[in-house]
């Protein structure tokens, strides 16, 4: 499917025009000579306490931890070389940045519901535009949407955009250049890929409800990076937790890497076939 | 006490590009089109469309960016304005910013007092809003929405506060037009809404001191309703200071019926328009090889014109102005100019001005739709300098030639209108008058000396016209004598 999506689009002018390659044509060549990296940023997670705002680090699940390190042995014993302690400093700022930036863009693309071509407008009787506009926003949106475009349109605000709006654009900058240094084929660590949880903690379980937990309101935290660097992603299957949950990893790699990060998952994929975690099926196909 | 006036303006030019600025709407002429038919999902908003630059928006800025001096972005950014009002689609309008594409320019003016430069703050992209009708029908108001111009590409031109006077208003926004019009990027119609002005106005004891509080003065469709406005708001501004008030910073309108400004919003009441980068669009970079071949294809412009004219034909100001206010007429009269040979480009720029801007005028005409090409004009005036045809003749002729199309030579012969120079044939005339007049011969030798002119005149209309006046009067004097 990638293949299929990537490359120029004269519709879309965010899409790079640069040449598509046969994601394929290399993919069952193993990652013999690779170097792949582990980050201590990627093994827990950091969030501010409800109660005191202080930031809280905290380490992930052992399980969560256990099945990248197993990964990692796996691709070692492929020929790959594992390098770790790669410094990934400010992975700590996805989920603020991403509570900025997402909420901003999304105040402003709401903003065309507003009940003069698209969305409801209000049945009750108005005096003026403005009372229209509150009136149809008001009743039309839910919940989610209100709390989205309000949080949008304070952090953008003229006086509050330097101190949230304009940083969160700094420490995306900053994301980015972690990434860079990883990647440099000139730098330190030279790394193909790095292997990283997809999530802080196992999938949630079927009853669960999203701000339930600080956990599961920072699950993106692990996956946002690649948003915010712009760099290409790719979550795998790596087995389940001791209570039967699912565990992803995920390796991310430099820009346009796409058909390395293919073959390196497919190699991971093609050496744990034969494993017995591979043939069990979700709970809800099994009828549980 | 006469206060110190500061006046900077904002001009929104609508670039007359085929299509839209992010889509693949054609533009269409707003007076003519039904409404709601040059749209698409993207210009009309639709949730999940996406912007695509038209790259010739950006050339038409570029190439008016240079013609302003400016300097030219390399990277630009285009930004979304965020704000409600129901002739905006998707409730936030795409422009530019903090990185404008062309920025830090000039422009040259002429006013009664002289030549002075008015500096440019910057000119940046944006596309242009749909419209609105408000109808009242018995009682029962409402509003219509009209997208045809939304997504129309505008560029904004913004100068810093160095205009003092209406008078430099005035030079400034025609000067602007005038350049614009000639770099080909605008209709530069203003009956059509090419070319919208906002007016920020201040005033201050004087010079020395800070500026003062500025007022904008928003959606002024003319030069003539923003000279107007300025006008009133100056006496406004004037008479609050003279009494020790304070001016309010606000946003006016202009009302054309009352011919008053009035407030539209206070500052407290001012947008934020939560400006930020279009995730929609990556930067806009411009190469310096495609600038380079933009600059390249900038004609001669009006001010270059006027030094060329002045230096290579020594014509009056007057006349030059005349002859560039309109390209193609300055083309025509080059052209001309060109064929002349022994005729000087002055005597061109007369017959232009004078009979040729008459006919336009008359029947409406413009310079492209006529049918005197600059080689028959040549040999119009051809006839006439050599003396072929008189002047009252050649303009009768050039009438004709204007309405039918036909060579000068043609009419002439057809009508018999060629000078009798014949010196043979003019005496015969010039006795048969002196015959026919002797009281008048007899005073004209008594010293009364006018009477000379009634002679002539008494000739020439025996030649019904086409005797060349120069030779009757030489003969005329001769036999008198």
């Amino acid at each position: 499917m990638l293949q299929v999506i990537a490359g120029a689009d004269k519709a879309d002018s965010t899409a790079t025009i640069k040449a598509v390659p046969d994601y394929l044509k290399d993919i069952e060549k193993g990652v013999a000579g690779m170097r792949i990296g582990l980050s201590p940023d990627y093994f827990r997670i950091t969030f501010p306490d409800p109660e005191s705002g202080e930031y809280i680090e905290q380490a992930l699940p052992q399980e969560m931890q256990d099945a990248v390190y197993k990964a990692a042995q796996v691709y070692r014993e492929m020929g790959a070389e594992i390098i770790e302690d790669v410094p990934m400093p400010n992975t700590r700022f996805g989920i603020p940045i991403y509570f900025v930036i997402s909420r901003v863009e999304a105040a402003s693309n709401l903003h065309r519901f507003d009940g003069v071509k698209y969305g409801y407008r209000t049945k009750q009787a108005v005096t003026d535009l403005k009372e229209m506009y509150r009136r149809s926003r008001g009743e039309g949106f839910g919940l989610q949407p209100k709390l989205r475009i309000l949080m949008g349109m304070y952090v953008s605000a003229a006086q509050y955009s330097e101190q949230y709006y304009q940083r969160a654009l700094k420490a995306r900058t900053l994301m980015r250049r972690d990434f860079e240094n990883a990647f440099d084929p000139n730098g330190k660590y030279k790394l193909n890929a790095l292997l990283t949880p997809t999530t802080p903690t196992t999938a949630f379980g079927m009853a669960d409800v999203y701000g339930d937990s600080v956990m599961m309101q920072y699950a993106d935290q692990l996956t946002v990076p690649a948003n915010h660097a712009g760099v290409p992603g790719i979550s795998i299957p790596a087995g389940f937790s001791k209570d039967g949950l699912p565990i992803g990893i995920q390796l991310l790699g430099a820009d346009f890497s796409e058909a390395s990060l293919l073959r390196i998952a497919r190699s991971y994929e093609m050496t744990t076939e034969n494993e017995e975690w591979r043939k069990k099926k979700p709970a809800v196909l099994e009828g549980k | 006490m006469q206060y110190f006036t500061d006046i900077g303006l904002e001009v929104h030019v609508e670039l007359s590009t085929r299509t839209k600025m992010f889509c693949g709407c054609l533009v269409v002429d707003p007076t003519v089109a039904q409404p709601n038919t040059a749209v698409c999902p993207v210009c009309l908003g639709m949730p999940g469309t996406l912007p695509v630059v038209n790259k010739q928006a950006v050339a038409f800025a570029i190439k008016a960016g240079l013609a302003l001096h400016c300097q030219i972005a390399e990277r630009s950014i285009f930004a979304r304005k965020n704000y409600f009002y129901p002739d905006l689609p998707k409730g936030f309008q795409i422009s530019q910013y903090e990185l404008p594409v062309a920025f830090e320019g000039s422009i040259g003016i002429t006013t009664s007092q002289g030549k002075k430069n008015i500096r440019i703050r910057r000119a940046h992209l944006e596309e242009d809003t749909g419209k609105l009708e408000h109808c009242n029908q018995q009682g029962e108001t409402y509003s219509l929405v009209d997208l045809n111009r939304a997504g129309i590409p505008l560029l904004e031109i913004v100068t810093e506060p160095d205009m003092h006077t209406i008078e430099e208003v005035r030079a400034y926004s025609q000067e602007l037009r005038l350049l614009l019009r000639y770099l080909e990027v605008t209709s530069g119609d203003m009956e059509k809404g090419a070319m919208r002005f906002e007016a920020n106005v201040s005033m201050r004891p004087n010079d020395n001191e800070a500026l003062g509080t500025r007022v904008e003065i928003k959606n002024l469709n003319s030069i003539h309703s923003m000279e107007k406005a300025i006008a009133y708001e100056l006496e406004r501004q004037q008479k609050i200071l003279e009494e020790g008030g304070a001016i309010l910073q606000e946003t006016l309108g202009w009302s054309e019926t009352r011919s008053e400004t009035f407030s539209q919003r206070s500052k407290e009441e001012a947008h934020d328009y939560r400006y930020f980068p279009e995730p929609d669009l990556p930067p806009l970079i411009v190469e310096k090889t495609w600038i380079e071949t933009i600059a390249s294809e900038i004609p001669e412009l009006p001010e270059q014109k006027r030094v060329r004219y002045k230096a290579e034909m020594s014509l009056p100001a007057e006349k030059i102005e005349s002859l560039i206010q309109d390209k193609s007429v300055s083309s025509y009269f080059e052209e001309t100019v060109k064929r002349s040979g022994e005729i000087t480009a002055n005597t061109v720029a007369n017959w232009i001005v004078g009979d040729l801007f008459g006919w336009m005028n008359e029947s409406g005409c413009s310079i492209q739709d006529i049918k005197v090409s600059p080689a028959e004009l040549v040999s119009l005036i051809q006839f006439h300098e050599q003396r072929v045809i008189n002047k009252n003749s050649a303009k009768e002729v050039l009438h004709e030639m204007l309405q039918t199309g036909k060579p000068a030579r043609q009419i002439i012969q057809d009508k018999g209108l060629k000078q009798v120079s014949s010196t043979d044939e003019l005496e015969k005339t010039i006795t048969q008058i002196l015959q026919k007049f002797p009281e008048e011969v007899s005073s004209y030798h008594a010293g009364k000396e006018t009477i000379f002119n009634w002679l002539f005149g008494q000739v020439m209309q025996a030649t019904r016209g086409k005797g060349d006046p120069q030779i009757v009067k030489v003969i005329l004097k001769k036999m008198l004598s």
